[in-house]
């Protein structure tokens, strides 16, 4: 069986690996030459406080110039891979099968239907999961140089680094066998797999920030505390009790661990249920 | 080998509130060739999909070669030949990927058995399945049921769409394989004409239900059409009679051959399975089953 999807996949893993390679391959070359521009600079040790017309503010002008747009396309490009593995992967993977006829072939076979699609489940979450991991983890050693640039530092990069990315896209990957198994028509699954990922998505930024109860500052606030946090309300500029609610940089991780579990569990959820239906309610 | 093909027990088949199958109660005998014949929409495919496991029934059992396709599909999947509608194959794979698909998912696989087939009907095996002429892509799907040793064939309008020789040079090799080896099949169609020369069981479904159900040569000896002087409406009461055309002067009747000739000056004829078929479908609530309802055996029947 597990020649038989390597055999029906190929195509689509071929494709996966070269776009990964491609991007990976970018990645490599444009932070490294991201944090030799960044030494050219001087850049590390500046604060970024510091006034305008410093020596230190220019120097993170001038690097933002060459930079500033290169991180924000590799963010989003990075953002958008695990809906391209539901969209184009995940959803067609029972819904053309059931469109083609080809369930019929496939099914009488000496197979279990549960175990044609446990196997074809775990080849494709496996990959999934691997290149997830590795693509997080480039990411997390590419978007250092760029960290100087934003105030709120590593948030910044909250979706492309660390375990949240391997949960979007094994979320992603449920979501799509789950579409395609329910709905059983390749293009409305895909459509339905888009929309509800990027909802799931765009719903959980907006709780992000309130996952722990954050903190508050009065401003003029002592220095260095407000550096790599994410930020909540901005400082009302002006007045005496004026003030910024945040969440600390230390809370990074743990913030991490959190949205991580928030798509995990869907996945699971929606895996077991897919399986069910495979068995029972695919026509 | 049991003498049982497919036996099911009041199998009915619900998709929401259409009801495709209803209480139906067969038992086909294996070593046979069994025509599943049925207008569209009358219940074929779901019967043939349930018996290979692919649907669950919603109420009734059925039971293939012994055992149940749902609950025990290991031990029924390996003795069956599936063939969908419309023979679906992965168009993309070659010939010889699809034997290789064939012989790592399936215990009983005959590797000789498909390659020497392919190369007598001339698929070359580096084709992809999707570049194949329909005659051949149905025996490219015939080869990859057979090779797999199977004790049961099950094929879903296993002609349909097929130019008039592929039918033909599809249904001769179907006979040849049966030949061969000890096999039981079921086949669903609509075309009647066909089935004469290549079934020797007949199975109508009609309106979800089983509707006819016995040995052609059986149905066709039970069966005779007669022809007399012009009756009323009344002979249709008579539960023998399948079917009645009236003409101005002459009464033409396809009736059970338990039926009486409602009187003098009456002319017996045969009758041939194109006939029967015909006036059964034309008829859901005519019915001949081996175990029949009380039917009018003597007495008066005018």
């Amino acid at each position: 069986m597990i020649w038989v999807a390597w055999r029906q996949h190929r195509f689509e893993a071929a494709v996966a690996a070269v776009l990964l390679a491609v991007l990976t391959g970018y990645l490599i070359v444009s932070g490294l030459q991201a944090e030799a521009l960044a030494r050219q600079l001087g850049l590390s040790s500046c604060d970024l406080t510091s006034s305008a017309g410093s020596t230190c503010s220019n120097a993170l002008t001038s690097y933002m110039d060459s930079f500033f747009g290169i991180s924000v396309l590799v963010r989003y490009v990075l953002i958008a891979l695990p809906a391209l593995l539901g969209v184009f992967v995940a959803a067609p993977l029972l819904a053309r099968e059931v469109e083609n006829g080809t369930n019929m072939f496939i099914w009488t076979q000496s197979i279990t239907r549960t175990r044609w699609f446990w196997v074809k489940l775990l080849l494709l979450g496996g990959s999934a999961f691997s290149a997830a991991a590795a693509v997080s983890m480039v990411a997390q050693w590419w978007q250092q140089p760029f960290n100087q640039m934003y105030a709120d530092g590593n948030w910044t990069f909250f979706d492309v680094v660390g375990p949240a990315p391997v949960a979007y896209a094994l979320f992603a990957l449920a979501l799509g066998v789950a579409a395609g198994t329910a709905i059983q028509r390749t293009v409305p699954a895909m459509a339905a797999t888009l929309f509800i990922f990027v909802a799931a998505r765009f719903a959980v930024r907006l709780w992000r920030p309130w996952f722990e109860a954050p903190m508050t500052a009065q401003l003029p606030a002592p220095a260095g505390i407000l550096r790599g946090v994410l930020q909540i309300a901005s400082p009302t500029v002006g007045e005496a009790q004026s003030y910024v609610v945040y969440q600390p940089a230390d809370r990074f991780w743990t913030f991490e661990l959190i949205e991580m579990t928030i798509f995990l569990v869907p996945a699971v959820v929606l895996v077991v249920l897919t399986s069910w239906w495979v068995r029972h309610r695919v026509r | 080998m049991s003498g049982v093909a497919i036996e099911s027990k009041g199998l009915t088949k619900r998709f929401g509130s259409t009801v495709a199958l209803c209480d139906c109660n067969v038992r086909i005998p294996a070593n046979r060739v069994v025509a599943l014949v049925g207008p569209n929409g009358a219940g074929k495919s779901t019967f043939l999909r349930i018996s290979v496991g692919l649907d669950e029934p919603s109420t009734g059992q059925i039971k293939v070669l012994g055992w149940s396709p749902q609950a025990q599909p290991m031990l029924v999947l390996p003795r069956i030949g599936f063939m969908g509608q419309d023979r679906p194959l992965y168009s993309r794979f070659t010939a010889r990927e699809l034997l290789e698909l064939g012989r790592r998912l399936n215990p009983r696989w005959d590797g000789e058995l498909a390659k020497a087939r392919l190369d007598r009907i001339g698929i070359p095996l580096d084709r992809r399945a999707g570049q194949l002429s329909g005659g051949q892509c149905a025996q490219l799907a015939l080869t990859m049921v057979l090779a797999k040793r199977p004790d049961l064939l099950v094929l879903d309008e296993p002609v349909a769409g097929l130019d008039p020789l592929a039918r033909r040079e599809f249904l001769q090799h179907l006979m040849e394989a049966v030949a061969e080896a000890e096999l039981s099949v079921v086949l669903s169609s609509h075309i009647v004409s066909e089935l004469e020369l290549t079934c020797d069981y007949l199975i109508i479904l009609a309106e979800g239900q089983i509707q006819v159900a016995g040995e052609i040569e059986g149905l066709v000896a039970g069966h005779r059409v007669l022809i007399g002087p012009r009756q009323g409406l009344e002979v249709e009461s008579d539960q023998s009679v399948v079917r009645s055309t009236h003409t101005e002067r002459q009464t033409t009747l396809l009736v059970r051959s338990d039926g009486r000739p409602p009187g003098p000056g009456w002319e017996e004829h045969q009758v041939s399975l194109e006939d029967i078929v015909l006036a059964y479908l034309a008829h859901p609530a005519a019915r001949s089953l081996p175990r029949p309802e009380v039917l009018h055996k003597e007495g008066p029947t005018q």
